[in-house]
Formats: structure tokens, C-alpha cells, sequence
């Protein structure tokens, strides 16, 4: 039942990125070198691009850091439970 | 306590590197004529793209052992690399649509190379499901496995799709039939960016194969003793 739920919110958050993704990328007035013109232009989008790269390796390591935490707490409570069944 | 210690000097090594790596794309790397500063996002985009190809085809090449051999190592193997490369192709991704801006005026375009790109995240998005959601965990381990070859399956048309069908993604300039017409300078930073991004691959896909490890032996003493 449980797991039924998680994946509704799953399934509901897939299909709103999916959505999201589609509106946002909808193509308007593409063309080659539109703004590309000076030398020190889309400096801001060069930062963006490579924060963006770095804070996406970080959550990631984040994300192991905390599943790191998770699995140590379930290694102890299994613990108890044998020492407590023994 | 000793692979502890070899984990934190690889983080280390690994820092120390990706330290370098900076200063070459933002001081050392020569400035596109055409595009300007912007072009140095493709120390970023390319060598993550091809990071997250050769993950993907580990994670294949891991499912079909694991299909042939029943071996829960090539399971975890496979996991850990769809996983790491789906965090690599997202990066990929993300440089992709903020370089696209400001040099096509648009985030993103659906030519070949863009939907491609698109049903390439979806498939492996859909194995992390399929691994999370599938009735038992052995029926997850099967149908991931297929998943993940046809992803793989999937990589060689990303790859080649702004070569054969055009569309406003530049074609291939390095890698085999290409038209090499990239600087030496910018193709050796570039290949240094990919030994970087390489390494933390390897380093995460380790991390993640170990805890898979511990999530699996949790699993076995909870069927077995309780």
C-alpha cells in the first residue's frame, strides 16, 4: 500500500517534468548566433552552465551521503533486533 | 578502515585534478572566435556526454552478464552505472540547454540529436522505476536489465544524430570520422576534462556498488533471520 503511494507521487512528479521540460523547450525564433556576438557576451550563462554541472555532482554526493546514513541506522536496528532474539 | 582511507585520498586526487581542470578551461583554453566565452562549456558538455555513454553501455554490458550468469555482482555493477551515468547525462543535458540559449536563442530544439537525447534520459529514468517499482526484486533485476540494453542500444543514434540527419546541433568535431577540425589546444583540454570526469565516474560508481552491496545483504538477513 505503502509502496502503491510512493509510486503515484513518483509517476505524478515523472510526468510533470516530462510536461515541464516539453513547455519549456518549445522552440521560438531559433537561430544560429543570435546573441553570440562579443567575446565576453553569455558570461552569465557560462557561469550558469558550469554551477549548474557542479551543484548537480554535489546533490548527487549528497544523496549517496544520506543513503550512507540510512543504511548505518538499519545495520544497527537490525542489530538490536538479534541480540534481542538471541 | 583502509578502503576509508583510499576513498578519501581518491577525493583528494580527484579534487586536485578537477582543481586544474578549472584553471585550463577558464585561463588556458583560447577563446572561441564565433561563439565567445560561451564556447568553454564544451569542456563541460562533451566530456560529461561521453562520460555518461560509456555508463550507459557498463550498465548494459553489466546487465547481460548478470542475465547470462545470475550473479548478483553484475546486477549491482549495472545499477550503480545506469544510476551514475543518468546523473552524468542530466549534467550533459543542463550545459546543453545553457549553451543552446544564448547561441540558438532557444533552451532546446526537437532535431534528431534533441529527441534523441530526450527518449535516451526517459529510458534510463524508466530503469530506476522499473528497479524501484517491479512486483519482486528478482522480476526488477530482469526487466531492468532489458531496460538498460535497450538504453544502451539507443546511445549509438545520440551519438551520431547531428551526422546523419542534421539539425541545429553541430556535427561531431573529434572521434573517429569526424572532420578533426578542433585545435590541438582545445582538444587536449578536452581530453583532459573527460580523464577528470572519468575518474569521478569510476569514483562514484564504486561508492554506489557499495552501498548497493549493503542495501542487498540488509534485504537476505531480513528474509532469512527475521
Amino acid at each position: 500500500m505503502k509502496k502503491n503511494t510512493k509510486f503515484k507521487k513518483h509517476f505524478a512528479l515523472y510526468i510533470s517534468m516530462l510536461l515541464l521540460f516539453v513547455m519549456i523547450s518549445t522552440p521560438m525564433n531559433a537561430s544560429i548566433g543570435a546573441q553570440a556576438s562579443t567575446e565576453n557576451s553569455n558570461l552569465g550563462y557560462l557561469l550558469a552552465g558550469s554551477l549548474l554541472t557542479w551543484a548537480g555532482f554535489f546533490v548527487y554526493a549528497f544523496f549517496l551521503s544520506r543513503k550512507n546514513a540510512n543504511l548505518q541506522r538499519e545495520i544497527t536496528d537490525l542489530q538490536n533486533k538479534l541480540d534481542s532474539s538471541k | 578502515m583502509f578502503v576509508a582511507a583510499w576513498s578519501k585520498f581518491l577525493i583528494l586526487v580527484i579534487a586536485s585534478i578537477m582543481l586544474i581542470n578549472m584553471y585550463l578551461i577558464f585561463y588556458v583554453a583560447p577563446t572561441e572566435q564565433v561563439m565567445g566565452n560561451i564556447q568553454r562549456l564544451f569542456y563541460f558538455h562533451v566530456p560529461v556526454v561521453l562520460t555518461s555513454f560509456i555508463s550507459f553501455f557498463c550498465s548494459a554490458i553489466f546487465s547481460a552478464l548478470y542475465l547470462s550468469r545470475k550473479k548478483y555482482f553484475w546486477d549491482r555493477l549495472a545499477y550503480a552505472s545506469a544510476e551514475t551515468g543518468l546523473v552524468f547525462f542530466t549534467g550533459a543535458i543542463i550545459t546543453g540547454a545553457v549553451w543552446a540559449k544564448p547561441v540558438w536563442n532557444t533552451w532546446w530544439v526537437w532535431d534528431a540529436n534533441g529527441t534523441l537525447t530526450f527518449v535516451l534520459w526517459m529510458i534510463f529514468i524508466g530503469y530506476l522505476m522499473v528497479r524501484a517499482y517491479a512486483p519482486s526484486i528478482e522480476i526488477g533485476r530482469k526487466w531492468g536489465a532489458a531496460v538498460s540494453i535497450l538504453g544502451a542500444a539507443t546511445v549509438p543514434f545520440v551519438y551520431m544524430a547531428a551526422d546523419w540527419w542534421g539539425g541545429l546541433h553541430p556535427e561531431r568535431v573529434t572521434g573517429p570520422g569526424a572532420d578533426g577540425s578542433l585545435e590541438r589546444s582545445m582538444l587536449f583540454i578536452m581530453l583532459f576534462s573527460f580523464a577528470c570526469f572519468l575518474l569521478l565516474f569510476a569514483y562514484l560508481l564504486v561508492e554506489r556498488y557499495k552501498q548497493r552491496q549493503i542495501e542487498d545483504t540488509i534485504v537476505r538477513i531480513n528474509q532469512i533471520y527475521l
